[in-house]
């Protein structure tokens, strides 16, 4: 029996190998980097759709409370709580929302003391670094602007209206500079309040 | 038995070949990302331009729950709202809101109700490389809306 060996009896030379390990070093840092990088996004990414739902599921659950309400009174209790009550017609029953700009948004529905968040909301990750936060949230009745109808029907539906603001801003991961800050904005008109203007004339 | 010395290791061609190769494949990579990451965004706006229309739809659906009649008629532009902010606030992304408000035709003496049709257009070309084109993207509402009628 015939056998055929290929034997390479020369190894690899210093500089060969030097070159090579430069090359696979540059190549793995390179993937590492971009690996990270994409890391990176998908963090903020995460973080980012997190607060784009949670913005509008806040926003959604306001908006249909305040349709049904005839009367909405907001008391500022500090620079960072907000506290908003809304009454309905023919019931004792108030809803209340506490916006905290840190703890986030809850609700109470009037069944007891205890306010429950709408929605998942943990400003800060395990090393406590802030991942996003609530900047700013402002409630009012929409002003005429240039373009707008100006008669009394149209006051009487910009004073059953209102325009709600909300901002969340996004950090970038690890880092804590803002990355990005998310805009929520929403006008609500409530036919509740409305009906209760025309009937007791409260324009 | 025959043995047969090799004393060669990779050619320098076959060397940039492979670094040429591995090049290739990590840009298609980092492309495709990217590419994904802006379909992101362009569904993103897309959301936005929703809620604004939402908002503005509403608007109008008010003033014709109180009882206007005399609906102003859109400039060629539109209502200008911003879709996309940059972290400098700068608007990036601009959406014209329309709007198309007609009493309904079969709308009788004691239920007076309207047609309101309303769209938003945007240029998403900002958010692709190719930014040669426009690309228009348009959603638009048609709804109808009772006028109160409270004595």
């Amino acid at each position: 029996m015939k056998y055929k060996f290929n034997i390479n009896q020369d190894g690899f030379t210093l500089i060969e190998s030097l070159v090579s390990m430069l090359i696979v070093s540059t190549l793995s840092f390179s993937m590492f980097f971009a690996f990270y990088q994409i890391q990176k996004n998908l963090v903020n990414e995460d973080y980012k759709s997190d607060m784009l739902n949670y913005g509008n599921r806040v926003l959604d659950d306001m908006e249909n409370e305040i349709m049904k309400s005839y009367q909405l009174i907001k008391i500022n209790q500090s620079l960072s709580n907000t506290t908003i009550e809304l009454y309905y017609k023919n019931t004792q029953i108030k809803t209340k929302y506490l916006v905290s700009l840190e703890n986030g948004i809850k609700k109470n529905n009037g069944t007891s003391n205890r306010y429950t968040p709408i929605d998942i909301y943990i400003p800060k990750d395990d090393e406590n670094r802030y991942k996003y936060k609530i900047t700013n949230f402002e409630i009012s009745q929409p002003t005429l602007t240039a373009g707008d109808v100006f008669s009394y029907e149209a006051n009487m539906a910009r004073y059953a209206s209102y325009q709600i603001k909300l901002e969340i801003d996004l950090y970038n991961y690890p880092n804590d500079n803002v990355l990005e800050t998310l805009e929520f904005n929403r006008r609500v008109f409530s036919p509740a309040k409305y009906i209760y203007n025309i009937n007791t004339n409260n324009a | 038995m025959e043995i047969y010395k090799n004393t060669y290791g990779f050619t320098l061609i076959e060397t940039l070949i492979g670094i040429l190769m591995t090049t290739v494949i990590c840009s298609t990579l980092f492309l495709g990302i990217t590419q994904a990451k802006l379909y992101l965004e362009a569904i993103r706006v897309k959301e936005k331009a929703f809620i604004e229309l939402k908002n503005f739809t509403n608007e109008w659906k008010s003033m014709v729950a109180a009882g206007v009649s005399n609906f102003p008629s859109d400039s060629n532009s539109g209502e200008k709202v911003p879709l996309k902010i940059d972290s400098n606030g700068n608007t990036t992304l601009e959406g014209n809101l329309y709007k198309k408000i007609t009493k309904a035709t079969n709308s009788g003496q004691y239920s007076i109700y309207y047609n309101i049709q309303t769209y938003i257009t945007w240029d998403k070309k900002n958010l692709f490389f190719n930014k040669e084109k426009s690309l228009l993207d348009t959603l638009s509402f048609n709804t109808y809306q009772i006028q109160f009628n409270i004595q």
